[in-house]
């Protein structure tokens, strides 16, 4: 991990914050974007049948992995855990006071298995309101459809000619969150293909 | 869009998928004991179906998994999808690996 002082989101020098003091009287955005930088992201992998190796995630914040293709388990609201393949999940942990890497070697010892941090190669863009859906299907050839990629689903796919990892949040009012995860270098593309395809339905950018 | 159903994944395009050519091609057990005609024969020489071909397949910008895939040459139909390390299945076993 880059040390701390030294650390940016992959979208620092688009200067999202006076972007998102620009667009704050925006009223009726179709799109609302922002990105969740600096996430803690582990590579994991291992065999789900295992059962030493299930019992070893679950001691460390009660991991448990998802075994149906294509879905995502929550730990509380803080870390998410993406199904990437029969033996290879991705976890997300947005609670930077708590890592969880040392935590998951630690427990990992002696298991055949694998945990790579790769926090630091990737950034997250959340995109969400009512035409998120619309701006995503631009470029994608998912089916989106709000019956058919629902909350807690999640793929490894292709968004314009940027592959991505994006997963469809659970929310409770009902407007479309979906989280797309990619890779650092292809941040700025993915960012600027995004803005494009919203600006039909007037974007406005967020920034905490 | 021409969908491809990856074993693991499910129905996914075209596009995130890469084909590499024939599948059930064997390793010779002893290379060292092979004439080079035969050894390049092993390397080079494909049977270019015109028909139901044996494939493999990997779900590049999916789950980056191998697989193969029984396809229709001439129509370019995908007629199944199987794991690595399993055999074609049995409807299509009169097709040479
Ligand atoms: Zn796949």
């Amino acid at each position: 991990m880059a040390n701390l002082y030294l650390k940016q989101s992959g979208l620092a020098h688009l200067h999202l914050g006076a972007r998102a003091l620009a667009d704050r009287n925006r009223t009726d955005p179709g799109v609302l974007m922002r990105e969740l930088p600096t996430l803690e992201m582990i590579n994991l992998r291992g065999d789900p049948q295992n059962s030493y190796f299930t019992a070893a995630l679950k001691s460390v914040n009660g991991i448990i992995l998802p075994i149906i293709p294509n879905t995502f388990n929550c730990v509380k609201d803080h870390t998410k855990i993406l199904w990437l393949g029969p033996n290879e999940w991705l976890i997300i942990n947005s609670l930077s006071t708590k890592p969880l890497f040392k935590r998951l070697c630690t427990s990992m010892k002696k298991l055949h298995s694998a945990v790579t941090e790769v926090g630091d190669g990737k950034t997250t863009i959340r995109l969400s309101g009512p035409n998120a859906r619309q701006v995503l299907s631009k470029g994608c050839s998912l089916d989106l459809h709000s019956e058919e990629f629902l909350p807690g689903h999640c793929a490894q796919t292709i968004l314009g000619r940027s592959d991505i990892v994006v997963s469809r949040m659970p929310d409770a009012a009902n407007i479309n969150i979906f989280d797309i995860t990619v890779a650092r270098s292809y941040a700025a593309y993915t960012w600027a293909w995004l803005e494009d395809a919203a600006q039909e339905f007037e974007s406005q950018v967020i920034f905490f | 869009m021409f969908l491809i159903n990856c074993p693991y994944c499910g129905p996914r395009e075209e596009s995130e998928f890469h084909p590499a050519g024939e599948a059930h091609l064997k390793r010779p057990a002893n290379p060292e004991k092979l004439s080079d005609i035969e050894w390049a024969d092993y390397l080079f020489m494909r049977q270019n179906t015109k028909g139901i071909l044996l494939e493999r397949w990997v779900h590049r910008h999916g789950c980056r998994r191998w697989f193969n895939v029984a396809r229709d040459t001439r129509t370019n139909k995908v007629l199944h999808v199987y794991q690595m390390g399993d055999s074609p299945p049995t409807q299509l076993k009169h097709i040479k690996p």
